[in-house]
């Protein structure tokens, strides 16, 4: 496996090479959570996951580019962090990737959590396709509109653009047709 | 409209932290003073991190779904991981005591080296002897054409579980490709009694260019299976082929049974 191009194969929307890196280090690294953090196979397994997902994270962001060391010594490196998170997790009786999915959310809404994400979660399934797609392309996997018109077929910039701005406009009024603790 | 796709583009820009120190000044001043504009902000916000929640929970959904094609998880030892050994030094004495206790440990382990060689783990010994076969597939043209490639693409960088399921779709056409390779990927993932299936459909067809190499895989996949009996009557058929492409290996083979 060679580690600059995984990077760019992955940045470039290749996921079989992101379920390849998967695949690699899976027994690996969860041998040493066991012995190194007595973590359980299976919550081992939980953290190898979303220290993947912060690998992907980190490439689609920008924020890893290139690599001083070799993939696998980047990966472990973030897995140390996550399965002492995992351990403080046990602490505070968390599911832990559950915690991990609700992250980003619980720094934007600090109060009121429940009934707001689960008015958000079903004004997402509301809003259907292609609208989802394009959406998670540029606020998960931070396509620019370059990228979101090459990825999804537009034929020019400017349409991805409008689409985007057409398909924001059409989640935030199916948000604000619900009873909304926003507007307070 | 398009103002208001540029007010889009300033509030993604102001919540992603691309703005210039001036530029976000001046959008914290109008924020502060224009509640419309404060709480279109806020939902934005409220929205892009949904997006995100959402985004790595399907992920992880595509990885647990990756994992459940994969085999059961097996440990890995630290010295499997260490790729060079640690250099001791050694002064004269600590070096004959070490000695000492190398020849004392090397004598009680005769026994078990006996006992290991003669009942050598059959599943270890065709993953011993097994590598996947290399892409010999030259795709017919037509309107599958573009499957195989895929999947063997797939198999060539060692993603079995995904070449697989592009394989999948292909039965009706190329047959003996198919479930040759469909075997090879059963192996290399570790199910036996599936790459059994797929070698003896290869086996069952008229001779065909994967014929005696079907032979081979399928006697690994008895080995793998534990029928003994089956893996050695196929490894005397190939031993009986002078020409036989496996034939050096099916002898060798054959003695460590």
């Amino acid at each position: 496996m060679f580690d600059a191009s995984v990077i760019q194969e992955i940045k470039n929307g290749n996921e079989s090479k992101l379920t390849s890196v998967y695949r690699a280090y899976r027994d690996e690294f969860i041998s040493w959570a066991i012995r190194n953090y007595q973590c359980p196979e299976e919550h081992a397994k939980d953290v190898y996951q979303v220290t993947i997902v912060i690998f992907y994270e980190n490439i689609m962001s920008g924020k890893l580019v290139s690599l001083q060391s070799s993939v696998k010594t980047y990966i472990f490196g973030i897995g140390k962090n996550k399965l002492l998170e995992y351990q403080a997790s046990l602490r505070k009786q968390q599911n832990f990737q559950e915690a991990f999915i609700r992250e980003p959310m619980e720094e934007e809404i600090p109060e009121e959590k429940e009934e707001v994400y689960a008015m958000l979660e079903a004004a997402m399934q509301e809003l259907g396709e292609p609208c989802k797609t394009l959406l998670q392309l540029s606020y998960y996997k931070n396509y620019s509109t370059d990228e979101i018109a090459s990825a999804l077929n537009y034929k020019s910039t400017d349409s991805a653009k409008t689409q985007k701005y057409k398909c924001l406009v059409r989640l935030k009024k199916i948000v604000q047709q619900q009873a909304s603790p926003f507007r307070e | 409209m398009i103002e208001n796709i540029a007010l889009t583009e300033l509030i993604d820009k102001y919540l992603g932290g691309e703005l210039k120190p001036e530029e976000k000044a001046a959008f914290e001043k109008r924020l502060a003073t224009e509640t419309a504009l404060s709480e279109q902000v806020t939902l934005h916000r409220q929205i892009t991190a949904s997006f995100k929640s959402s985004g790595r929970a399907s992920l992880l959904a595509m990885l647990e779904e990756e994992d459940a094609k994969m085999p059961a998880y097996q440990e890995v030892t630290e010295e499997e991981n260490k790729p060079e050994a640690k250099v001791i030094a050694f002064n004269n004495r600590s070096r004959q005591m070490y000695y000492w206790a190398a020849a004392v440990i090397l004598l009680l382990l005769v026994p078990f080296i006996f006992i290991i060689r003669n009942n050598t783990a059959p599943d270890r010994l065709a993953g011993k002897y097994f590598k996947p076969y290399g892409n010999e597939w030259v795709p017919a043209n037509g309107d599958t054409a573009d499957l195989s490639t895929k999947a063997m693409k797939h198999y060539e960088e060692k993603n079995y579980a995904m070449a697989l399921s592009a394989l999948e779709k292909m039965l009706g056409s190329d047959e003996a490709e198919v479930q040759f390779y469909k075997g090879n990927s059963h192996l290399a993932l570790n199910h036996p009694q599936d790459a059994i299936t797929c070698f003896a459909a290869v086996l069952n067809m008229p001779a065909n260019k994967y014929t005696e190499e079907a032979q081979w895989y399928l006697a690994l996949s008895y080995i793998k299976a534990e029928d003994k009996a089956k893996a050695k009557d196929l490894l005397n058929t190939i031993v009986e082929v002078e020409n036989h492409p496996f034939h050096k290996d099916a002898t060798e083979l054959l003695k460590k049974l």
